[in-house]
């Protein structure tokens, strides 16, 4: 692959930030997107920990009842 | 078919699917990437036409997100069915992505070859006014607390954009525009070469696996958030 392609000769200025852009624009959403899906599997199961704790006979104080 | 289409049953048909979608967007990418990087200059636009690569599937991905959106809209307004809500909530910002990046590669690619960054065209100004339509769509959703009120003042939005969408496919038809014309998919085939053909196809596979791949994770996202809230507060279902 001849680097005058990948460098895109006269119009690089232009070729080059517009795959910069599309980069930094998808990748962005990507990281963002997983991250976020992440961290709120991650709330989700701690919420889930809370309530079960809460429910439990020895929280509840049901077991002394 | 709505059966099948409740969160919990999303939640698990979902799962399995999101790694082969991810697996295949990555695919298509690399593809269409080298392809691009190794198509030769155009006799013409010179290097510029690798712009056609990135630009022409984010203009074609931001309308059919819009499309998407308009029918889960749709179909949220009239069978009140909360997925349809959340796959239009998550797509907006998906949309509105790409068509800011169509906006951007195109003004970059409009610069060397018509002498311009901007103008007041048909295309380009019903185009920017999708990206308005997005943004709108969005504000509405968080402007308003109450999830369903929001879903059916922001799908009545969607719904009258919906108009948008011939008007920026015809533009080129029933203006004079300084975007080209129709060159891909015409009656009497595409004119543009083969060479540049399979790049622009492949990418464009690429940009629309992409785009379930993300709403799909942002969908999943959005119902695990709104369990963790239900389950916090206590909620019917709660535990």
């Amino acid at each position: 692959m001849p680097a005058e392609y990948l460098f895109a000769g006269k119009y690089a200025a232009f070729v080059l930030p517009a795959y910069g852009v599309t980069a930094l624009g998808l990748g962005g959403a990507i990281m963002l997107s997983w991250h976020t899906y992440r961290r709120a599997g991650r709330k989700l199961a701690e919420v889930e920990k809370t309530n079960t704790l809460s429910r439990a006979p020895d929280a509840s104080g049901a077991a002394e009842d | 078919m709505f059966a099948y289409a409740n969160p919990k049953r999303f939640m698990e048909v979902s799962a399995p699917l999101l790694p082969w979608l991810a697996g295949a967007t990555a695919v298509a990418f690399a593809a269409g990437l080298y392809l691009s990087v190794a198509a030769p200059p155009d006799y013409q636009q010179g290097d510029t036409v690798r712009i056609m690569f990135i630009h022409v599937p984010a203009a074609w991905v931001a309308m059919m997100a819009y499309g998407f959106l308009a029918l889960a809209s749709l179909i949220g307004l009239i069978n009140r069915h909360p997925l349809a809500d959340v796959a239009a909530k998550q797509a907006a910002p998906l949309g509105a992505l790409f068509t800011a990046l169509a906006l951007i590669t195109g003004s970059l690619w409009g610069r060397p070859m018509w002498g311009t960054y901007w103008e007041w065209d048909g295309r380009l100004t019903s185009f920017l006014l999708l990206f308005f339509l997005y943004l709108g769509y969005i504000a509405l959703w968080n402007a308003i607390e109450n999830e369903t009120r929001a879903a059916r003042a922001a799908a009545i939005l969607a719904l009258v954009g919906v108009v948008n969408l011939p008007i920026i496919q015809f533009s080129v038809q029933w203006w004079t525009t300084l975007h080209q014309g129709e060159s891909i998919l015409r009656r009497g085939g595409p004119l543009i070469a083969a060479v540049y053909l399979w790049p622009l196809f492949i990418m464009a596979a690429g940009y629309t696996l992409l785009f379930f791949t993300l709403l799909m994770v942002r969908m999943r996202t959005e119902i695990l958030q709104r369990r963790a809230r239900t389950l916090a507060m206590g909620g019917p279902n709660a535990g």
